[in-house]
Formats: structure tokens, sequence, C-alpha cells
């Protein structure tokens, strides 16, 4: 499933994926793979994102079950 | 309430781990056998061929595979010239010490100290620029999947949908 909030957040740091990637210090190819939901991060990775975007794992990572 | 199967992921992880350290090891042992038998034993070619051809497959199955998943595997970051300039002179080392002792070990009574060191140094500058293209070449091909790669990633990256 995509990570459409990530990639907001990240749009809204006015990050590209390779700027979020260095700050990270992961590859661009992995930013791009979360985003587009082929690659599930470990906590350590979610929470530098996080980090890096100022924002929660809740906000970015969550979903809710329906 | 319905239990809900989830991946070990540290489980599967030490698994791979495991398998890939039983790998490395295996091609160490490769490595090694060859070696032995060709400058220990000096044993002809036919009799450590199954081993040639296991070792020398797998390194060609890894370096393709990373290849085409356009994997960082040669050079850390943004060290790529001191990568391909050491590795070179490492692998160009490794070569004129294995090549020199052979060449020693068949022609050794016909050498003189200059024709020796004159040999070995030939040796030096051949394997060193042999590896330096060999490298050159896989880290350009490395470098055109990754440039493709990010080309795609653009795309995903502009499509707001």
């Amino acid at each position: 499933m995509k990570n459409k909030r990530m990639k907001i957040a990240r749009m809204e740091q006015d990050m590209k994926q390779e700027d979020l990637a260095k700050i990270v210090g992961v590859t661009r190819q992995t930013i791009g793979m979360i985003e587009s939901g082929n690659y599930n991060p470990t906590l350590n990775l979610c929470i530098s994102i996080c980090r890096a975007l100022n924002k929660t794992l809740d906000e970015l990572f969550w979903e809710d079950q329906q | 309430m319905k239990k809900e199967f989830i991946n070990d992921e540290r489980d599967t992880s030490q698994r791979r781990k495991v398998g890939s350290e039983a790998g490395q090891l295996l091609m160490l042992g490769l490595l090694l056998s060859i070696l032995v038998q060709q400058y220990a034993f000096n044993a002809p070619f036919a009799q450590y061929a199954a081993e040639f051809i296991c070792f020398f497959g797998a390194s060609l199955y890894i370096l393709v595979r990373n290849l085409a998943l356009g994997n960082d595997f040669l050079t850390r970051r943004e060290k790529s010239k001191k990568w391909l300039i050491i590795s070179s002179l490492v692998g160009g080392l490794t070569m004129t010490v294995l090549m020199s002792l052979t060449n020693y070990a068949q022609y050794g009574d016909k050498h003189n100290f200059f024709s020796l060191s004159g040999t070995i140094v030939i040796f030096f500058i051949t394997s060193t620029t042999l590896m330096f293209l060999g490298f050159s070449s896989i880290y350009a091909l490395n470098k055109k999947r990754q440039i493709k790669i990010a080309k795609k990633l653009d795309e995903e990256e502009n499509d707001l949908g």
C-alpha cells in the first residue's frame, strides 16, 4: 500500500526523495520504495524518517483497521 | 478473537543471516581450495575445475544480481574514485604476487635479479591496469542502472496520485 502521508509530509518540508535519503542515511531507492509501498521499513528507519520530517510515527505510519 | 498471523521478522532475518554466513564461508573455502591446489599441490586445472566454476559462477551471479537491482555494492556513496584506485591497486598487487609465484616456480632457474624485477613490474602494471578497466566497467554499468532507477523514481515522485 502506498504511503501517501509520508510523501505529503516530505513535500510539505520541501524535500526531494534524495534530500530525505541523505538526512536519514539510506539510498533514494529505499525512500522511493517505502513511499510506493514496496518495502516495509524497520522501526529504527521509521523513527529516523519521522524525526527528519518532524512528524510522529502515528502521523506517518499508523493505519486504522476498518 | 481472530488470531492474526504476522511474519516473525527477527526469526526471518536471523535465518537469512545464517544462510548468508554459510554462503560466505563456502566461497572462502572454494577460493582456498583453488589456491591450495593450484599453488601448493601444483595440480592440473581439471582437478580443481569444479571449485573454479562454482566460485566464479557464484561471483558472477552476485555481480549480475546486484547490477540488476541497482544496488550501490561497489562503492560507498561519494568515495567512488578513491575506491576504484584502491581496489585496482589491491587487486593488481594480489594478481602480481600470484603470477610472480607461478612464473618463478616455472622459470626460476632462468631468471636473474633484473629479469625477475622487470617481470614483476610488468605483471604489476598490466594486472593493475586490467583491474582498473574491469572495475571501471562494472562501476559504469552500476551507475547506468542506478540512473535508470533514479529516472523511474523521478516519475513516481512527480506523480502526485
